[in-house]
């Protein structure tokens, strides 16, 4: 195989960078239908339900994408049609689960894309190599510019809470944020339900000097990861 | 020192490369009257960038009465956010040509009420997917 020498770089970087131990792209025939809670098993990874999942959707054959998240009903929605959650679950099984608010095929079944990345956790000693699965060619490269990690940890709530970490970086960091619900043995983002009005809140708020996260009720282990770059 | 259990010995694993570094736009909404559970939305479009890319966005509310007025909030995909007991605000994302947020404010009051001058702001990193 021929070298591409502007993908060869050797570097041992100053801080903590993420890393994808697994990312790739999914075709999937879903269910053109109006109920919730429709789940599609997209394959086993070899990972556990602690690793931060990631990805993008598509409904329109990649024209347009959108984020995995929970859009959760209220007084005030603004939902896409079709919603989707990833979920790596703990018997390492990375699942689809889907709703959607009108038909957009006509009843008749519909390709889904999907795109998703599996980040190493924090506290991985180890990784088999024939585990990592990588879709394209891309490897790390002084080309480029990479997130790099402030802080990063985990703690366990069992009810309504929140909690204020500090960073000091004198600046609003980006963070990620995830939570394991430690009943249903499955990792998903936070998605904000804030502010007075909202009853329990859920979110993830940073300013300057802290990171503060508000979890709802629930068995739950919280992971938290604040990046250098603003 | 080196932690050794620090380091993943594989050529395969990347990391989260930057494909675009920060982008941020804000649109400001003059003062207006709102009917009970009508609702308002305004786009905000930053930079176009390869739609496939991951983000990492957040977004700001400023000028409305509430501890959460001008400070960033975190999503992926999108947020509802309540101030106050008259309106609330909900947030979603999507990409196509660039990155696209729509912000939305509705009356929850029960009758008329008047949305204060807002200005929604938002900023995101773009990511290489491997793909």
């Amino acid at each position: 195989m021929p070298f591409d020498t502007d993908n060869i770089a050797f570097a041992i970087p100053a801080f903590e960078m993420d890393k994808i131990i697994y990312s790739k792209t999914f075709s999937t025939t879903v269910d053109d239908n109006t109920l919730s809670g429709d789940t599609y098993v997209l394959e086993d990874t070899n990972f556990t339900e602690s690793s931060p999942v990631l990805g993008i959707y598509s409904v329109d054959a990649g024209t347009t994408w959108t984020d995995f998240s929970q859009y959760p009903s209220g007084t005030v929605q603004l939902r896409p049609t079709v919603r989707c959650t990833v979920t790596l679950r703990s018997n390492s099984n990375l699942e689809i689960s889907k709703g959607q608010s009108s038909l957009i095929n006509g009843g008749s079944p519909y390709t889904l894309l999907s795109r998703v990345i599996i980040l190493a956790k924090e506290e991985e000693p180890s990784l088999d190599p024939a585990n990592v699965s990588i879709e394209g060619n891309i490897l790390y490269s002084s080309k480029y510019n990479y997130l790099k990690v402030h802080d990063q940890g985990s703690y366990h709530v069992a009810s309504s809470d929140t909690t204020v970490i500090p960073h000091n970086l004198g600046y609003e960091p980006f963070v990620l944020v995830s939570y394991k619900d430690d009943v249903l043995n499955q990792i998903d983002e936070l998605f904000p339900v804030l502010g007075e009005g909202a009853g329990s809140q859920t979110g993830v708020v940073p300013d300057s000097t802290n990171l503060t996260i508000y979890t709802a009720s629930g068995d739950r282990t919280i992971y938290y990861r604040i990046y250098k770059d603003r | 020192m080196i932690d050794l259990n620090k380091i993943i010995a594989s050529s395969q694993i990347q990391g989260l490369a930057y494909v675009g570094e920060l982008k941020q736009n804000s649109v400001t909404v003059s003062s207006f009257s709102l009917g009970a559970g009508d609702h308002q939305d305004q786009t905000l479009t930053l930079d176009a960038t390869n739609e496939n890319a991951l983000s990492t966005t957040q977004i700001k509310i400023s000028g409305m009465t509430s501890d959460l007025n001008n400070k960033w909030i975190q999503i992926r995909g999108g947020a509802t956010i309540y101030p106050t007991g008259d309106y609330g605000f909900a947030v979603r994302t999507s990409r196509s040509n660039g990155l696209s947020l729509i912000f939305r404010v509705q009356n929850i009051s029960g009758s008329s009420t008047t949305i204060p001058t807002i200005t929604y702001s938002a900023r995101a990193f773009y990511f290489k997917g491997p793909w």
